[in-house]
């Protein structure tokens, strides 16, 4: 028991100095995924508590979020230098099929949405 | 016709003519198609018509013209009731001042035959001889020329100056049109701001007088008149019109000032008025014989007439059209049932439109064919015998028929040479042959479910109706059989043969006998039934019902009262309630239908939702304060420039796509959200290639370098 829980530190420890060392860029992108969740998450406890009517509104709610979140973790694999999959991929490409696929998503939520 | 009695009905106001017109030959049309014989005023409508003329205190029967139409009517109908004494003196102290009001004291006294006829004329003509000269308009012109015409010889001063007859046929030879009608007056025949006022019949009693005046005073100009007046006449018959199904009728008049009175008083005019011009004629007037017959088919069928002034109409273009010089038309009626047990003959009865006798024709049957079958035709060419002294003629039709059924008749009526007579080309009718149809071998059963051997059964005669009484339950059968039989010895099968089984609280079940082998069978098992019955015990009667057209005997019968004892309805079924079965239940307003609306879901309470928008916010401002944490900026934004302006752009670009996006939230569309969403991605695409392309520019430089 005691050793789980010393291991569990010493693993947190270790991602915290390893996390330390990633671009602004990518932490900025993670901050946002973070944000996304915690928003879905308010609105599932939100749902829990009221009810799932009108259930288009929720679920627009919670595939916006998390299709953020998604598209947010896309942009952060094409953009990360240390990814050999997208070498040959320039950054501002990933970013600008991010802008677009976000505005796609979005058109679908607001129609969904009701 | 319809044989009812008339109520005192008040004078039907005149748009409601022309609902009935339309309504009357609607009906006709109908009943044209429904069947093709004709009849004749019956003495049960003759007696609804007299009913519409009812006298006042002194004899009168209403206004001058109201009692001559209801005079005239009435010695139509060969009524004695009209006191024609108390009316012909009141109509010699009438002092006559209009024009109209002279005609009609003088058609009075014609008609009653008035003994102070001299008295009239001395007060009546100088009025109409100052009309003769003065008239000049069609109305006008019959009424004082008729007036004097009929007063000829009632007294010395009578006499019309052969000048002013010679204006009057040039006034009428003015108004006349070429079409076959006439102008009403002569202010029309100049503007046709009136729509041609039609006033063909006044015309010709007109001119008929004024010709038979002429020929009295061997004018000259005769020969040559009388041609255009004939043509004008014919070129008249050529505006009948026709509903069809051969029955013809004249159409009222377009002029505001004429009477009235719809089709019926156009029919009424022409004719009086062709009668009179052929009377005087020396020449025959040549109508069709088929269009006089179209009229008094349209004179027959329109109904019993809604008012006094109809009545009037009708019966005098029907004592017109009884002798008509041009074609007198003849109601031919053969009889339509013949029963085989009695064996009766055929008979044809030929009468005129009023029902008077007519002398002898020869009636011949030109074909009889049964209806339904394709056989070739019993009868063909065979002549009818005269029954003396009743206007009937007969043939034994039943010799060669063996079957059941209805055959259609076709019959010629010959008159004999250089007649008048018409019957309107062939008489189209049909004959029921009917018969008493022997009904045997009645067997009444109670059978048992399983084992089908009878515990009850009853034979039961037809002859003397009789009823027996049984018992049942639930678990047993009840069968009926019978036989039919024509009197051919066939098996008959009638269009109607159902059973009935009827509770004590009138509540009815039918069921349909269906024909098996050389009879009818019907097996009601009470273990399926028990539920349509309604699970009522009790006492039912049992009545068996059998009809048909041909079937002289048709019948309804109480074969028996049967004891059903069911068993008792099983709990939490719904009974219909077992209300007696009245018949105008059906027609009563039906149990109300409150309509429950959906419910409108239960939202939850303003307060809370408000609480978590603001929740759903905290992780974005979360995102805004770990972005400062992080240290992130926009340092590198280009603020000058071209890239500005691209960047700029760029990013507002997007943030208006956005905006449209929450737009089409509220209030937009798809489509125009789409159209704009088109215009704008453009937008956002030209800056946001350039800003980017550059960045990506700057980037290899920076690797590279």
């Amino acid at each position: 028991m005691g050793s789980t829980i010393t291991d569990a530190q010493a693993l947190v420890t270790a991602l915290r100095s390893a996390y330390a060392s990633t671009l602004i860029k990518l932490k900025i992108i993670d901050l946002y995924v973070v944000f996304s969740l915690a928003t879905v998450l308010v609105q599932v406890i939100y749902m829990s508590l009221v009810g799932s009517f009108p259930f288009n509104a929720f679920l627009s709610g919670i595939l916006s979020c998390i299709g953020s979140a998604v598209l947010a973790v896309c942009l952060r694999m094409q953009v990360n230098k240390e990814n050999k999959e997208f070498k040959d991929l320039p950054p501002e490409r990933a970013f600008a099929d991010f802008v677009l696929c976000n505005l796609v998503l979005h058109l679908v939520i607001m129609n969904f949405l009701g | 016709m319809a044989n009812t009695a008339p109520s005192a009905s008040p004078p039907v106001v005149a748009y409601l003519r022309w609902l009935l017109l339309g309504w009357l030959l609607a009906a006709v049309s109908q009943m044209v198609t429904a069947s093709t014989v004709l009849q004749p005023l019956s003495d049960g409508d003759k007696e609804a018509i007299a009913g519409y003329f009812v006298a006042d205190a002194d004899g009168f029967y209403g206004s001058l013209q109201e009692t001559y139409h209801a005079v005239k009517a009435l010695e139509i109908l060969e009524r004695s009731d009209v006191e024609s004494q108390k009316i012909c003196e009141a109509v010699v102290k009438s002092s006559p001042i209009s024009v109209e009001d002279a005609f009609y004291v003088v058609k009075i006294t014609e008609v009653l035959q008035c003994p102070q006829g001299a008295e009239v004329a001395k007060v009546v003509v100088p009025i109409l001889q100052a009309d003769v000269v003065n008239a000049n308009s069609l109305l006008e012109l019959h009424y004082s020329v008729g007036a004097l015409a009929t007063i000829k010889g009632w007294s010395s001063n009578s006499v019309v100056h052969k000048d002013a007859l010679s204006d009057v046929f040039t006034l009428l030879k003015e108004l006349a049109r070429p079409d076959g009608t006439w102008h009403y007056s002569k202010s029309d025949s100049e503007s046709s701001v009136k729509a041609a006022g039609l006033f063909p019949p006044f015309s010709f009693p007109t001119t008929a007088i004024v010709l038979h005046l002429f020929w009295q005073s061997q004018n000259v100009c005769m020969i040559a008149c009388i041609g255009s007046v004939k043509t004008a006449a014919i070129k008249l018959f050529g505006n009948l019109e026709s509903h069809g199904q051969g029955v013809f009728y004249f159409s009222e008049s377009k002029d505001e000032t004429s009477q009235g009175g719809g089709a019926l008083a156009a029919t009424w005019a022409v004719l009086r008025g062709s009668a009179a011009l052929a009377a005087v004629l020396p020449v025959n007037l040549k109508v069709e014989k088929e269009k006089v017959f179209g009229i008094a088919n349209f004179l027959l069928r329109t109904g019993l007439a809604l008012s006094p002034t109809e009545a009037f109409y009708q019966l005098d273009s029907l004592s017109v059209l009884e002798d008509y010089r041009p074609a007198v038309p003849i109601i031919v009626q053969p009889s339509s049932i013949l029963s085989l047990n009695s064996n009766n003959n055929l008979e044809v009865a030929v009468t005129t439109v009023l029902g008077k006798p007519v002398p002898q024709v020869e009636v011949a049957l030109v074909s009889a064919h049964h209806i339904g079958a394709d056989s070739p035709p019993v009868w063909s060419s065979q002549n009818f015998n005269y029954i003396e002294d009743s206007g009937k003629y007969g043939f034994d039709f039943l010799s060669a028929i063996s079957g059941l059924g209805k055959y259609k008749l076709r019959l010629e009526v010959k008159p004999k040479e250089h007649s008048s007579y018409t019957s309107g080309g062939l008489v189209t009718s049909s004959v029921t042959v009917v018969s008493a149809i022997t009904v045997s071998n009645v067997q009444l059963a109670v059978l048992d479910s399983d084992s089908g051997i009878p515990d009850f059964s009853a034979v039961l005669d037809f002859e003397k109706q009789e009823k027996t009484s049984l018992s049942a339950n639930h678990l047993q059968k009840l069968r009926l059989s019978f036989e039919l039989t024509s009197p051919s010895g066939s098996s008959f099968k009638p269009q109607q043969v159902f059973l009935k089984l009827v509770h004590e609280t009138h509540v009815e079940h039918l069921y349909l006998v269906k024909s098996s082998g050389k009879g009818f069978e019907l097996t009601l098992d009470f273990l399926g039934l028990v539920e349509k019955l309604q699970y009522l015990s009790g006492t039912y009667s049992v009545v068996l019902i059998v009809g048909d057209e041909t079937m002289e005997n048709s019948f309804v019968w109480t074969l028996a009262s049967l004891d059903l004892d069911l068993p008792e309805a099983p709990e939490g079924t719904a009974l219909p309630p077992t209300v007696p079965v009245e018949v105008n239940a059906r027609f009563a307003p039906k149990p109300e239908i409150a309509h429950i609306f959906r419910q409108p879901e239960k939202r939850p309470p303003i307060l809370l939702s408000n609480v978590f928008l603001g929740l759903t916010l905290l992780p974005l401002i979360g995102f805004f304060v770990g972005l400062r944490y992080l240290g992130a900026n926009i340092k590198l934004f280009p603020t000058t420039g071209l890239l500005g302006v691209a960047a700029f752009s760029f990013h507002g670009a997007i943030a208006s796509i956005l905006l449209l996006y929450f737009l089409f939230w509220l209030k937009l569309d798809l489509f125009t959200t789409l159209k704009v969403l088109g215009f704008l991605a453009l937008l956002t695409l030209l800056p946001g290639h350039s800003i980017l392309s550059y960045l990506a520019d700057l980037s290899t430089k920076q690797k590279t370098s």
